[in-house]
């Protein structure tokens, strides 16, 4: 009967995390003091003041910096693993990632070579 | 991991394509990264030749079989002659060496493609095959319209790999294992294996712009630069129709419905796309329906669910996409536009004459290639009992020489003062030269290639 319980544990799950949020929204409803005020409806941005509508235009320079961050990102997603099991891999493994590393850097020194990395 | 060593093409390939992009800086010269390109592209059809049928490779992950080394060999060569021209045309006001680059991830991931016989490597390298021909279709970045038809041809791309990994998923349920061999081997699940393969092979068909769900393929073409259709409407095809047979086989057993619906796709592409390619102005938008009405015949010859209908739909895209590339390269070379075309034989009477073979070859005409692609696919479908969608498709072939015909009238039958002077190109002649020679030859000496795929039709 182990597969009847395991699915107990699930569905327990699903219902405690679907009650989760209105019975925590509920209590905090009745317990909270409820004080309206202005600016209790500001945009919240760390605790200062707002400056300005929030329909700024983003400097389109960030975007090839988030594509080049991906670029880190996907490589952490494959090294971590092989880092992790390093001893059982051996040489082979070591060559496929040393392959791997250098065409994500060949990415790069090209996206640098155009100019991508300068900030204008 | 054994055999990586026949990986050899691919990895040329690969090497190829990073170099592409630094040559140009490194040695000045413009043209130069093309010229690499076209160079290792050979070397990797070369070494495919060499490499042959193989068996497994990586545990199973990947297998060159008859069909993988055939298609392989012919991404490879058609990949090198695209780029030989693409050095004396480049793209147009574009720089091209991001193209070369693009151009070769794209023939890598199409000779995986082939070969892939694992559900993972095989999504993962469509998604290769897939990915730069999004940016070579939008390769005009500062054209509107060019933007417009490559992100309609993003979006629907993207839901298609969707459907197709919807697919895949219900396909790994059924066997508990990612390996095409052990999902054949599976048990048949019933209507489940039904479902899963019908949702797989839409995926294929929409890929394939087989109809109905061909609609985003015009639009695409007709926005993109000639000179990428010319590569993206050709090259993937052949590894479209090596995974469709490698699907086929792992999946008819689970789905006996599944010839019935690649039927059903193969009528419907081949009337609608035959039909709708006649009022078109658009040499782009023209043989994007005509790339429609030939997958139908692909479809037509994979219907018989045999292994000579299998090698036949091999022959055919082969026999299809050689000459649609080089009509493609005129157009891109010319202008888009029927009309563009005026007086073609006065200016340029070897590219007016050389046409004449190319349209004779896609309309069905003996003794160019695609004549011989017809008759094995209905052949092989017509012994498959599919006598009655033979006979449409015959129809068809006939009706489809109205509209080929309507490309040449302006070539021969019309003036134009205004034509642009174009420079001469060797290497463009060169490659339009290997094009229609490749045409001509796939018609008169077949029987080499088809007894390698392991079919005897007489």
């Amino acid at each position: 009967m182990q597969g009847a319980a395991d699915h107990i544990v699930l569905a327990a799950f699903v219902i405690i995390g679907i009650l989760f949020v209105p019975l925590t929204l509920t209590a905090s409803r009745l317990l909270a003091p409820s004080k309206p005020d202005e600016r209790k409806l500001d945009t919240y941005e760390c605790g200062s003041e707002p400056i300005g509508p929030p329909w700024v235009q983003f400097r389109i320079g960030y975007y090839v910096y988030a594509l080049l961050f991906v670029v880190f990102d996907i490589e952490t997603v494959f090294l971590y693993p092989w880092a992790v099991a390093f001893d059982h891999l051996g040489l082979f493994i070591l060559v496929e990632m040393v392959i791997f590393i250098a065409i994500l850097a060949a990415g790069l020194a090209y996206a640098w070579k155009e100019g991508a990395l300068r900030w204008r | 991991m054994t055999g990586l060593h026949l990986l050899i093409p691919e990895y040329l390939l690969l090497a190829g394509a990073i170099a592409a992009l630094f040559i140009e800086r490194v040695s000045g010269r413009e043209g130069a990264g093309a010229a690499l390109g076209a160079v290792v592209a050979l070397a990797a059809a070369i070494a495919a030749v060499v490499i042959g049928a193989q068996g497994a490779i990586a545990g199973g992950m990947l297998a060159l079989d008859a069909v993988a080394v055939t298609v392989r060999v012919a991404i490879a060569a058609l990949t090198a002659v695209y780029l030989l021209w693409l050095v004396g045309r480049g793209m147009g006001p574009e720089r091209s060496r991001e193209a070369v680059a693009f151009v070769l991830f794209a023939a890598l991931g199409s000779m995986l493609m082939a070969s892939a016989r694992d559900l993972i490597v095989l999504f993962i390298s469509l998604e290769l095959a897939t990915m730069p021909a999004y940016v070579l279709m939008g390769y005009r970045r500062n054209d509107e319209r060019n933007l417009e038809g490559a992100l309609k041809y993003f979006l629907l791309s993207m839901t298609t790999s969707l459907i197709l990994l919807y697919g895949l998923s219900f396909l790994f349920g059924i066997a508990g294992s990612t390996s095409l061999v052990a999902i054949a081997a599976a048990p048949p699940a019933g209507l489940l294996g039904t479902f899963a393969s019908v949702f797989v092979f839409i995926g294929l068909f929409a890929k394939m712009s087989a109809a109905p769900f061909h609609f985003w393929a015009p639009d695409a073409y007709a926005g993109a630069p000639a000179g990428s259709v010319a590569f993206v409407s050709t090259v993937p095809k052949l590894a479209g129709t090596a995974v469709m047979v490698n699907l086929a086989t792992a999946l008819v057993p689970h789905a006996p419905v599944l010839p019935a619906v690649l039927a059903l796709a193969a009528v419907t592409s081949m009337l609608l796309g035959n039909l709708a390619a006649f009022p078109q102005t658009d040499i782009r938008r023209l043989m994007a329906y005509s790339g429609v009405a030939h997958t139908g015949y692909v479809l037509l010859a994979l219907s018989s669910a045999t292994p000579a209908g299998y090698a036949a739909a091999v022959f055919y895209t082969i026999a299809y996409v050689v000459p649609s590339m080089a009509i493609t390269l005129i157009a891109a070379e010319e202008g888009t536009a029927l009309d563009d075309l005026a007086g073609l034989v006065v200016r340029r009477p070897a590219v007016a004459w050389g046409s004449v073979v190319l349209l004779l070859s896609l309309v069905g005409v003996p003794p160019m290639a695609g004549m011989l692609g017809k008759l094995f696919a209905f052949t092989a479908a017509v012994s498959a009992g599919r006598l009655a969608l033979v006979i449409v498709a015959v129809v068809m072939s006939v009706v489809s020489a109205g509209y080929y015909f309507r490309i040449l009238r302006p070539i021969f039958f019309a003036s134009r003062s205004d034509a642009p002077v174009l420079a001469s190109s060797r290497s463009a002649a060169v490659a339009f030269s290997l094009l229609v020679a490749a045409t001509l030859a796939l018609g008169i000496a077949a029987s080499p290639l088809l007894s390698y795929l392991g079919v005897r039709f007489f």
